[in-house]
């Protein structure tokens, strides 16, 4: 079913559009859940929590892409729950976020104004400055949550290169977001 | 900011980064082997192999193999003309001061120097005639050229697919002809077929032109080369110096006898060991040109073939020949390749096992992160 199709659904408040929804998108943000949480029972019910957000979100909301609205919704439904883990049990993710903290300085400061939307514009900016190679690791690794393995299989480049081209992208963005003044 | 705020700002970037992100580059193809990486090494090394047992077999063939005499030099290439020894040639014999190839039937050399009776010493004129006497040697006065003293050499490449046989009478013909072999190597082995044979080859100048008439039917004759050298003047310079020095000598010797004093004998016995001495060297070069003059060189290069070089050239004769030849050759490089990859079977089958083995491993250990 076409995406309009399922959004008209969704305007008519028929649930039926969060059954094609699910059919549709449900392996897609399964997908990302599992990435991040690391369990399938965690990504199963952040998944769930998808739709149900996404029932609320729409109407009034109208995504132009309803794949990238749903996987973006599992994507930050996931971080919170990474959130309420706390630190111990952050699975897969534990990974990641270590990896992001090299893009920080360490001088976290829990007064200071954060805007994710604002940094989130800047990253892109950013990301529209790199190689098209470079820019898909960062997608995959970041965004998606894939495995390194898998990032390099899906841009077409070995594991090491992977490694140092990610490396060299979040030095790269720290720098960036230093000289665009937001407090990392 | 933290890393958690960090990865949910990357959360807000632009829709077009995702959408490229979400497109997989590593197409499945054939060069590329999609997912299936260890599909790369592995045909890397097969590659490397290939490419190993084709140079090895170049090398090997450069070596002693098989070798298309009609490509290596223009010169070399032969077709259709004048008949020698059962071979034809167009340009093929190279000749420095001698006539060409076809002649050599027609007149016979007596420069045995050994056996030709003392001359006195013949006029410049005379001397600067000889070779041209030679180059024009239909009709030349055989006693003019007795009086030459020429070293005459040779170069011969032959080929035979009957290798066995036709070596064997060429050198059979060598020694009826009062020849002898100088020198020699060959290699190249029999299941190959690129077995080859160098030889210096010495043979009495007034055998030189029938050896080399008759060598053409024990194989294939695809090069000829001849030169000679006219050492008349150097060797009646070396004459003249050895009968001066005779002369000296036996001047010394009649002073000898009459001296009368213990240092004239010491003086003139000085002298006359000198004298003793560059007689000696002078003959001992005199000698040296005798044998060169008396006993020619032929320096021959004979080579097993599997299709002997065309005597003709008409171009389906050549494009046939060039067919065949490169057919043959293409036959003995994948035999060539098959034999190197039999050689180091043992090796392929270890790497095979190990190749095999870490991506069993590999795959357990990805089945495991998942």
């Amino acid at each position: 079913m076409e995406d309009s199709a399922i959004l008209d659904l969704y305007f008519d408040r028929d649930e039926k559009g969060l059954l094609y929804a699910a059919a549709k998108y449900g392996r897609y943000c399964a997908a990302i859940a599992n990435n991040l949480l690391g369990s399938a029972e965690d990504a199963d019910e952040c998944v769930n929590d998808t739709w149900l957000h996404s029932w609320q979100a729409i109407p009034p909301a109208r995504p132009g892409k309803l794949r990238l609205y749903l996987g973006r919704l599992c994507r930050n439904l996931a971080i919170d729950r990474l959130r309420a883990r706390g630190a111990q049990k952050r699975g897969p993710a534990a990974l990641l976020l270590d990896e992001l903290a090299e893009c920080l300085t360490g001088s976290d400061d829990p007064e200071a104004e954060f805007d994710a939307a604002e940094t989130g514009r800047l990253i892109s900016t950013f990301l529209e400055g790199c190689d098209q190679t470079s820019r898909c690791l960062f997608v995959r690794r970041y965004w998606y949550g894939d495995s390194v393995e898998d990032c390099a299989r899906h841009c077409g480049v070995t594991v090491s290169a992977a490694k140092s081209s990610l490396f060299r992208t979040r030095g790269r963005l720290k720098a960036q977001l230093q000289k665009e003044g937001v407090p990392v | 900011m933290n890393s958690e705020q960090l990865l949910e700002a990357i959360g807000h970037i632009d829709d077009a980064c995702l959408e490229e992100a979400e497109r997989p580059k590593a197409k499945k193809t054939f060069f590329s082997l999609g997912r299936q990486r260890w599909l790369r090494p592995v045909a890397a090394a097969a590659c490397v192999l290939l490419v190993g047992a084709v140079a090895v077999r170049t090398v090997s063939g450069a070596r002693g193999g098989k070798y298309d005499y009609s490509s290596a030099s223009s010169s070399a290439a032969v077709a259709a003309g004048e008949t020698v020894g059962g071979a034809y040639y167009d340009g093929g014999t190279y000749e420095s001061t001698t006539d060409s190839a076809a002649d050599w039937d027609d007149y016979e050399y007596d420069v045995d120097m050994a056996e030709a009776p003392a001359e006195p010493m013949p006029a410049p004129e005379e001397a600067s005639a000889g070779t041209s006497a030679v180059n024009d040697a239909k009709g030349v006065d055989p006693a003019r050229q007795t009086s030459r003293k020429i070293i005459y050499t040779a170069e011969l490449n032959m080929e035979s697919t009957d290798y066995d046989d036709g070596l064997t009478r060429l050198l059979a013909l060598l020694e009826s002809r009062g020849g002898y072999m100088e020198a020699c190597s060959e290699g190249g082995t029999r299941e190959n077929g690129n077995r080859w044979y160098n030889a210096t080859l010495r043979i009495p100048s007034s055998a030189y032109s029938g050896f080399l008439s008759a060598a053409g039917d024990c194989g294939n004759v695809t090069w000829l080369s001849q030169s000679s050298r006219d050492v008349t003047l150097d060797y009646v310079d070396l004459e003249a110096r050895i009968s001066s020095l005779k002369t000296q000598r036996d001047r010394l010797d009649e002073l000898a006898a009459r001296a009368e004093t213990v240092e004239d004998l010491i003086a003139i016995q000085q002298q006359l060991s000198e004298v003793e001495y560059r007689l000696e060297s002078y003959a001992s070069q005199l000698r040296v040109m005798e044998n060169q003059v008396s006993m020619s060189t032929v320096y021959l290069d004979y080579r097993e073939v599997s299709i002997t070089t065309p005597t003709t050239r008409t171009f389906t004769q050549r494009l046939g020949y060039a067919l065949a030849n490169g057919w043959e050759n293409f036959v003995h490089d994948v035999q060539d390749l098959i034999l190197s990859i039999g050689y180091s079977l043992p090796v392929l089958v270890l790497l095979a096992a190990a190749v095999i083995a870490g991506i069993v491993v590999w795959k357990k250990r990805s089945r495991k992160n998942k």
